[in-house]
């Protein structure tokens, strides 16, 4: 062999080798590079498509978080608040109760305060939610229709948010032994109304949140709301409640990594903030119609008591000042023609 | 010399390839957000210009699209508020203004506004041909471009049962 | 003889070692590339999120129950009412954040602008009507939605 040709091998080896390290080097950074930018877009995907649901009203099924593993967690101290993911942070910019999973369901709700209407998205896995009403009074039937009233609508979509009855080992599943979704669960639970239940004690498999409506929360399951006291009990907390959604709230999150809790104070957050800016607005537009000489006497005097009781919800916005106004509003201003239905 | 040549030839190709490679996808990147924005603007011009207040009591000829349905239902001599404008005419007006004025917000886009009964016809005495409203470039309604299109239905009832009119918005770029 | 066979020799070592760094630039040049393309990509992502951000925001306004009477219709007095507020781009910017600014203009005249600064920005705009509650009248006109940076 001639030494040129020794020269040429080893030269070529030295070459190639050099370039093999560093092209290596390159993808495997490439690679990780890649990954984050598929977790920043799944990331982007959801906030997305939970303010398009936000916004129209429409809901849809998302599937984003099952091409990759995401640790998520709720920010509820920044202002607007945040969700955290393992590279960094997105503001959603409107309400987003969820959970964090594979496939998930989003649905857009509303609390209806007659003056202002509060949105917010809302977004589940495939889950069987079971009631256990074990206080036999009007108001946990109340607590509980008003709660799923709140909770997500799936019908026509998928995954399926299902609803049902729980009393010590009996589970009632009412549509064709199947649990039902929303609308049916509403139609049907009536008619266990004059029935006595007690505490749950069924074991149950796959997704599920078991809600226990008693006025004694002691070991009582996953979460337990106290009609009588106002209190929602989840794992070892007592959380005052003021409003449904406060409950859904709950028991979207549960015992999950973003928990009841942490949806719970979430919702404090976006609720409080959003309360004081209308009654803000709308106490300056009382004013204006008070002002005006174009507006009767009668609307007059209909704005000026509806401005008074929104100058106090624009600095503390209570469930029992929010419920005045929405009296006022619609006995005063909607009957009398002085303002028009949102 | 031979190999020399092909190899710069190589680079060259290999140097118009990722020159290529970038050239296109840049300019795919661009479409998608102003797609979306569009899309909303189309539908939002023919919303809000449907829902804008003529100026008349007369419910009639209350809201553009009041005066559209009146133009297809009400017989000719009709006049808006009894003694105003014909509806005919007072839709011919106002949208051509509403569409000039936003001509000049958008000075990219041409647009043609279409308003005919969804089933049936309704003879122009004028002409004896079916009325059918037509505002701006008529040559967009067969134009095979790219064209963002949305419809508005005006529901109207007649003596015989439904009568709605169906008000069709095209915008392309200029 | 033995001249030209060994300059026959350091030209074939010669053109080995060209080649070889021809191949070597290619890649060193594919790398940069790849590079570059990423930095694009990444400033053309952080200008379509600002595009977003304006569309999401221009989308808020219109569906909002604190200013409209309905979608895409605007109440003449909660713009007003708005606009009275100290601090309203604050309180406003705890919910949707902040550099952003909104311009309504009915064709009659009448402006309503809400957090303009004096900055370089990317806007959208869109046909809406405001809806002028003294009157009963709606009024036809434009939504301007910008977001600043």
């Amino acid at each position: 062999m001639e030494i040129f040709q020794i020269f040429k091998i080893i030269f070529g080896l030295i070459v190639s080798g050099v370039i093999l390290f560093f092209l290596i080097q390159y993808s495997g950074t490439y690679t990780l590079l890649q990954k984050d930018i598929l977790k920043t877009n799944i990331m982007k995907s959801f906030i997305d498509n939970a303010r398009g649901v936000y916004l129209t009203g429409n809901p849809i099924k998302f599937t984003g978080f099952s091409r990759a593993q995401l640790s998520l967690s709720l920010d509820s101290s920044r202002e607007p608040p945040a969700v955290r993911f393992d590279l960094g942070s997105f503001q959603p910019n409107v309400p987003i109760f969820f959970v964090h999973d594979k496939e998930l369901f989003i649905d857009r709700n509303s609390l209806d305060h007659g003056w202002w209407r509060f949105y917010f998205a809302e977004a589940m896995p495939k889950t069987e939610i079971i009631f256990s009403p074990a206080y036999n009074s009007p108001e946990t039937w109340d607590t509980l229709e008003n709660t799923v009233r709140l909770l997500p609508n799936s019908a026509g979509f998928e995954p399926k948010i299902t609803y049902s009855l729980c009393s010590g080992n009996d589970v009632f599943r009412m549509c064709e032994s199947a649990a039902c979704e929303s609308d049916e669960f509403l139609d049907f639970y009536t008619s266990y109304k004059s029935s006595i239940f007690i505490t749950c004690t069924a074991t149950f498999s796959g997704n599920y949140r078991l809600v226990t409506i008693s006025n004694n929360c002691a070991n009582t399951g996953e979460v337990c709301v106290n009609p009588v006291e106002k209190n929602i009990y989840i794992d070892t907390k007592t959380l005052p409640y003021a409003d449904y959604l406060d409950i859904v709230s709950v028991i979207i999150g549960a015992q999950n990594t973003i928990s009841g809790e942490d949806l719970y104070n979430y919702k404090q957050k976006v609720f409080q903030a959003e309360a004081k800016l209308a009654a803000k607005i709308m106490y300056e537009r009382a004013l204006s119609h008070v002002q005006n000489p174009a507006v009767s006497d009668e609307c007059k005097n209909a704005y000026s008591t509806q401005a008074s009781i929104l100058l106090r919800i624009s600095t503390q916005p209570t469930q029992n000042l929010l419920e005045q106004s929405k009296l006022n509003y619609y006995q005063e201003l909607i009957n009398n023609g002085c303002d028009y239905l949102l | 010399m031979a190999s020399g040549q092909s190899m710069v030839i190589m680079i060259v190709f290999v140097i118009m390839i990722f020159g290529g490679l970038a050239v296109f996808l840049l300019s795919i990147s661009q479409t998608v957000s102003q797609k979306e924005y569009h899309n909303l603007y189309v539908h939002n011009l023919l919303l809000s210009v449907m829902r804008t207040d003529t100026g008349y009591t007369d419910p009639n000829c209350k809201l553009v699209s009041d005066t559209l349905g009146c133009a297809f239902t009400q017989s000719t001599e009709y006049k808006c508020g009894g003694s105003g404008e014909p509806c005919i005419e007072l839709a011919n007006g106002t949208l051509t203004n509403y569409m000039d004025r936003f001509e000049l917000v958008k000075k990219n886009f041409r647009y043609l506004f279409i308003a005919k009964p969804e089933t049936g016809v309704r003879i122009d005495p004028e002409t004896g041909e079916p009325l059918v409203v037509r505002i701006g470039d008529k040559s967009l309604e067969t134009a095979r471009i790219d064209k963002l299109k949305t419809v508005y239905i005006i529901p109207k009832f007649l003596a015989t049962g439904p009568y709605n009119i169906v008000v069709e918005l095209f915008l392309a770029e200029k | 003889m033995r001249l030209r066979k060994r300059l026959k020799a350091q030209h074939e070592i010669m053109e080995y070692v060209i080649l070889t760094l021809f191949i070597v630039i290619i890649i060193i040049g594919f790398v940069f590339f790849l590079s570059g393309w990423n930095i694009t990509q990444l400033q053309l992502d952080k200008e379509k999120a600002r595009q977003d951000r304006a569309l999401f925001i221009m989308k808020y306004f219109l569906s909002s129950p604190l200013f409209t009477k309905e979608n895409s219709v605007f109440d003449d007095t909660k713009l007003d009412a708005f606009r009275s507020l100290p601090n309203e781009c604050t309180e406003l910017g705890k919910i949707i954040g902040e550099n952003w600014f909104a311009e309504i203009e009915t064709f009659n005249g009448a402006k309503w602008e809400m957090c303009t600064q004096n900055k370089n920005y990317s806007a959208y705009i869109v046909p809406a009507n405001v809806y002028r509650k003294f009157t009963d009248k709606a009024e036809l006109g434009t939504l301007k939605v910008g977001v600043y940076g």
